[in-house]
């Protein structure tokens, strides 16, 4: 008994100072963007004081640059390739699991390799496309490259999920008369919620975070990214960190929300209770 | 009108053939029940009439109408699943409505149907639950809802009590027979258990490996079994059988030694058969007395346990040259284990079956 409760403490004790680890740095962006200059540099793990205190990073992102273009590109890209991603990945995973047709198995093999190998081997050869197509410099681009890339791992999950469903809950749809369409939207998609959360997450986050695409693909100032913006306050020479620190937490909170979101359906789908 | 008619229907799951070629005549209005062994098909056979699965040879018809390649709905059949397959997403209302919705059906009708539907089921109360919310009982009672309020010509069951506990499953067996002599839609219901076979249908197929063993009413596969497997299969506690061979041929009549050596005297036509040919006698254990009368075939043994049930007594007898075998006695006789017991019946009783398993004809009573 007592046994129990220490190797439970003990547990909670590790999980408790990873997410401390994990955290300290966003905590650390988060005091520093707070602060003057000379306080960033002077100490940087004390928390701003009333004379530390100042909000000139968030002046000079808000209202001394574009910050505003970058952050909607960011959310737009985001949110559109998470729409894109889910709703086809889920009706690929759907159709890979529940119609037997020829190519199938290649199909699965061919996803299984998209996992498998990264995408950004294939840089040059995107850029060339892009090129091609006339989208450089476009959310277009972003988006398309984007979806390709997070694709094969949310079929896959997507349809071991699907495929747990039990078969009879689908025929019974069939004999009722339900479309095939139907028994997808108002069947599955209700029922794999919680996993379309979580392959919503791991979606999101690198998207939101990743660098090389736009930095390739859409430098251009009204295709630019958060994370991309964030680089011109980083120079050779000096670093403006108050700007770094300030659009770095700014670049915090749309995916906050966005994970919010996503739990909160995580949750609701894991007590919406049992299929049987 | 909804009859069903299966005309040599095959089925294959890659190489390997399930169904042997399958005839069945099913009335309008009746009851049929598929039995058989856990393996044998019966669930394919459903799914086949319900257009889950394609029929890969041979010609299905529904009311007149060639369905090969018809979809379930066009079939006009509702079918309840062993796992119930409720939509737990939606409450019992929505889930016994969702069909309704995709037929386009007016609000009002769709409300009716399933109030309707569901005072018959006494599932007016739970209508706001989610299926979790429910005991099994009642998730199967919305099983058949969802059925019910479809108005289908047909209702097909697959192993519709299998996860009811063995009380629930008594009642919701009577609701079931009583709700077909309510709507009196034609019935398809697939069981392995031989005892909701009887009390259900009006016509039993049994199924066995893919074939049908034979069609019939529960009593006359109960009297007249037309194979060993049937024979075995229908009635518990299952039939005693009793190897033998022909020792003498008369009129109507072949003398039979049994494994334990005696000999006995069987009513039967002897036509096709031959000294030395082997038989198999049937007995059900219901047939078996202590009163040893009238000339018909004695047995006898060691009774191992004797199970008292009230009112009767199920004896366990290692027979003296033979399988051991069953008999059951009215619940006021008094025999003890251990001691050594012999049993007769009267040859009407005999089931006599040749040597690929067949059904000989009791001469004494042919019509039995
Ligand atoms: N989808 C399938 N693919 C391959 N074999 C199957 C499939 N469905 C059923 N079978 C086989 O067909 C036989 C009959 O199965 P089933 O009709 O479910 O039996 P029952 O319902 O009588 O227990 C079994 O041997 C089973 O393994
Ligand atoms: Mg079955």
């Amino acid at each position: 008994m007592n046994k129990k409760h220490l190797s439970a403490g003990m547990v909670h004790t590790l999980l408790l100072s990873y997410t401390l680890l994990a955290l300290w740095p966003i905590f650390l962006v988060l005091i520093n963007s707070f602060k003057t200059r000379k306080a960033i540099f002077k100490d940087p793990m004390a928390i701003p004081t009333v004379e530390t205190f100042s909000l000139v990073g968030f002046d000079k992102v808000l209202a001394r640059s574009s910050f505003d273009i970058y952050f909607s590109n960011s959310i737009i890209i985001t949110v559109v390739t998470l729409t894109l991603t889910l709703l086809i990945g889920a009706m690929a995973a759907w159709a890979l699991s529940e119609y037997k047709f020829r190519g199938n198995l290649l199909m699965g093999l061919y996803l299984a390799i998209g996992i498998m190998v990264p995408i950004r081997l294939g840089s040059v050869s995107i850029l060339n496309l892009i090129v091609e197509l006339n989208l450089t410099n476009t959310l277009t681009a972003l988006i398309l490259v984007y979806t390709a890339q997070s694709l094969p791992l949310t079929i896959f999950i997507l349809s071991e999920f699907i495929g747990q469903i039990p078969k009879d809950l689908k025929e019974a749809a069939r004999c009722d008369g339900v479309s095939e369409y139907k028994i997808f939207f108002e069947i599955i998609l209700p029922l794999i919620r919680p996993a379309i959360a979580t392959v919503g997450i791991f979606t999101m986050v690198p998207v939101w975070n990743d660098l090389w695409f736009p930095l390739i693909l859409a430098p251009g100032e009204e295709a630019r990214t958060v994370t991309l913006g964030v680089q011109q306050f980083i120079g050779q020479y000096v670093t403006d960190w108050n700007a770094v620190l300030a659009s770095l937490t700014l670049a915090i909170i749309p995916v906050m929300i966005l994970y919010i979101f996503f739990s909160r359906q995580l949750i609701r789908g894991i007590t919406s209770g049992a299929v049987k | 009108m909804s009859e069903i008619k299966l005309d040599k229907v095959h089925k294959s799951f890659g190489s390997v053939e399930v169904l042997h070629g399958v005839n069945i005549d099913i009335k309008d209005g009746e009851f049929v029940v598929f039995v058989g062994p856990s393996g044998c098909g019966k669930s394919t056979l459903l799914r086949l009439i319900a257009g889950l699965e394609p029929i890969t040879s041979g010609d299905m018809y529904i009311g007149e109408k060639w369905v090969n390649d018809l979809s379930p709905v066009d079939r006009g059949i509702a079918m309840v699943f062993q796992s119930y397959a409720l939509y737990p997403h939606m409450t019992v209302y929505k889930n016994m409505a969702f069909g309704l919705k995709m037929g386009n059906q007016g609000k009002a009708e769709i409300e009716k149907r399933v109030r309707n539907a569901a005072e018959i089921l006494q599932l007016t109360p739970l209508l706001a639950r989610k299926p979790s919310q429910l005991s099994g009982g009642q998730r199967q009672r919305v099983a058949i809802g969802r059925a019910i309020v479809r108005d289908p010509e047909v209702f097909l069951f697959d192993e519709p009590l299998s996860n009811l506990d063995a009380a629930l499953r008594v009642q919701t067996r009577l609701e079931i027979a009583k709700l077909h002599q309510e709507l009196k839609n034609t019935v398809v219901y697939v069981t392995h258990d031989q005892v909701e076979a009887m009390t259900l249908a009006d016509k039993i197929v049994v199924l066995h490996d893919g074939n049908v063993e034979q069609i019939g009413s529960p009593l006359d596969l109960y009297n007249h079994p037309a194979n060993l497997f049937v024979a075995g299969f229908i009635g518990s506690p299952k039939m005693n059988f009793f190897e033998g061979r022909i020792t003498s041929i008369g009129k109507g009549q072949a003398a039979v030694k049994l494994a334990d050596g005696k000999e006995t005297v069987v009513p039967v036509e002897g036509a096709h058969l031959g000294v030395g040919g082997k038989l198999t006698l049937g007995i059900r254990p219901e047939h078996l007395e202590l009163e040893v009368s009238s000339g018909g075939p004695v047995v006898g043994g060691h009774v191992d346990v004797v199970e008292r049930l009230g009112d009767v007594s199920y004896l366990y007898v290692r027979a003296n040259g033979d399988a051991p075998f069953i008999a059951s006695l009215p619940g006021t006789s008094d025999v003890q284990p251990g001691t050594e017991i012999s049993l007769g019946t009267d040859p009407i009783h005999v089931h006599v079956f040749n040597e690929n398993g067949n059904a000989i004809t009791n001469a004494r009573n042919p019509a039995l």
